[in-house]
């Protein structure tokens, strides 16, 4: 009897504790939702075409500089023709010290579309030269667009 | 006697149309004779279409061998070189999925040559090819080209595990769309004959750019199948244009001797795009490309797979819901290319043949 009181109360504490920890992670920092902010962001920012979204298979294409075991979620559409530079990127580092390697990788990338677009689609360019990168914490933002402005304000205020 | 509500009073010498109703009877006249005009203008349309159609269907796909070589000149083509439309370019992309693999026993470009020469080729879905109404069966597809893979049957995906893809922004899009998981993309936006041996466009994941060729290297593929020319044709010419590609082909063939080496044609653009920017994009300048293309490859001995036919309307033209920019296309046009790759193969009988 002793031990079945014993072991119920073992079990409420474990309980208890997971519980906490996860509402302590929550009320830490807060999270931002990659693919809901993706989401969220198309739909701002006027973009022209619809863009594909990338997967673990084909991210490294786009992020050759990207280290997943560096990132803890992500969410990013690239233009599926090739045929303009419109993206978006929502990335979460899986901790603090990764950040700062995710953020050159979407640096990077940026380089890499003006050297890109520059000789190929010229016009293009103004969208990468307002491309929007916003920090939050351990998540940076990407967003190249015609709507950059929009795109800014709503990032800004998450 | 009047009759207001038809507008008209009669009287004993005739009937007079009410003043008020001039202005409404000049309008209709006018509207009739602007209608007249806007069906004058639709027709005319119709007629330069029908031409265009039938230009297109002369000229294409498969082109007749020798008398394809007397009709390839240049001449005539809308401009060449515009610096503002030239892409060139490079960056970031594409290495993608993987695999590759030297296959032991692979024919060489130079041994296939000889082998392909002797194919029997019936090509899919030839109706681009049919004989247009306006004549000119001189320059009429032969279908008995030699050097254009045949219509097979259809393989699975695993034929393509030991692929690599090579090209431009369309290729990209076999590994954005992730088309086909097992194969290697080697692909870079913007690429185009010219700068594929030597501008540094693939990033590797130290952050150093590397060339075409050079990620290539790194790959050892059983079969290569390169696209290359969306971004060359509007600017170079037939002859640059070969020049360029043979250059990169042989480069490819010296750098992987064992692999069997794929030229696909040069895809079509929407009727829009080709008849924009003074035709610099036009299908039938295209097509031509594609006849120098298939020419190219029968000195060379290479199989030539005539993807284009997979993704042409009825016109010709990439079918205009295809595309937003007239060039570039979504999933489903991928589907249909690779559906065409997968019944285009050099895989079974006839390969057995080949090699006896």
């Amino acid at each position: 009897m002793t031990l079945k009181r014993f072991g119920a109360l073992l079990l409420a504490s474990a309980l208890s504790v997971t519980i906490l920890a996860g509402c302590g992670e929550k009320g830490g920092e807060s999270a931002i939702d990659a693919d809901a902010t993706a989401q969220s962001v198309m739909e701002k920012g006027g973009y022209t075409e619809e863009l594909v979204k990338q997967e673990d298979s084909v991210i490294g294409a786009s992020y050759p500089l990207l280290d997943l075991t560096q990132v803890e979620s992500y969410a990013v559409y690239v233009s599926g023709s090739g045929a303009t530079p419109e993206e978006v990127a929502i990335v979460t580092a899986k901790s603090d010290s990764d950040v700062e390697s995710v953020r050159a990788a979407i640096d990077r990338r940026v380089d890499d579309l003006k050297f890109n677009f520059q000789d190929y689609h010229p016009e293009e360019m103004p969208k990468i030269e307002s491309a929007v990168i916003v920090q939050k914490g351990r998540t940076v933002m990407l967003a190249i667009c015609p709507g950059s402005d929009a795109v800014r304000e709503l990032l800004e205020k998450l | 006697m009047a009759n207001k509500e038809s507008g008209y009073r009669i009287k004993r010498g005739g009937f007079h149309i009410h003043k008020k109703n001039w202005l409404l009877l000049l309008l209709g006249a006018a509207g009739v004779c602007i209608l007249a005009l806007i069906i004058a203008w639709a027709l005319q349309n119709q007629q330069e279409a029908a031409r265009s159609v039938e230009t297109l269907g002369a000229s294409l796909t498969a082109g007749a061998s020798g008398k394809a070589a007397s009709s390839q000149s240049s001449s005539g083509e809308p401009s060449t070189a515009s610096s503002s439309s030239a892409p060139a370019s490079s960056a970031p992309i594409v290495v993608s999925a993987s695999k590759g693999g030297a296959q032991s026993g692979q024919e060489s470009a130079s041994s296939s040559s000889e082998e392909s020469a002797g194919a029997i080729v019936v090509p899919a879905g030839g109706e681009v090819g049919k004989p247009s109404s306006s004549g000119a069966p001189d320059e009429r597809p032969d279908f008995s080209l030699p050097y254009q893979v045949a219509a097979s049957e259809a393989v699975d995906d695993s034929y393509f595990d030991d692929a690599m893809f090579v090209g431009d922004s369309i290729t990209s899009g076999i590994s954005l769309y992730s088309v086909m998981s097992g194969a290697t993309v080697v692909a870079s936006t913007g690429i185009n004959p010219t700068t594929i041996l030597t501008k540094p466009a693939i990033r590797d994941k130290e952050g150093e750019l590397h060339t075409i060729l050079e990620t290539m290297s790194a790959y050892s593929p059983a079969k290569i199948y390169i696209m290359l020319g969306a971004n060359g044709v509007g600017w170079l010419s037939q002859e640059q244009f070969l020049s360029y590609y043979g250059g990169f082909v042989d480069a490819v063939a010296a750098q992987h001797p064992k692999a069997q080496i794929f030229i696909q044609s040069i895809l079509p653009v929407t009727m829009e795009k080709s008849l924009s920017e003074n035709g610099i994009y036009a299908n039938g300048k295209i097509d031509r490309y594609n006849r120098a293309l298939m020419e190219y490859c029968k000195k060379k001995g290479l199989p030539f797979v005539n993807v284009a036919e997979a993704l042409k309307g009825a016109d010709g033209a990439l079918p205009a819901d295809a595309s937003s920019d007239g060039m570039h296309f979504g999933p489903s046009y991928y589907e249909k290319w690779f559906d065409y790759l997968r019944s285009h193969t050099l895989k079974g009988e006839k390969e057995g043949e080949r090699k006896k």
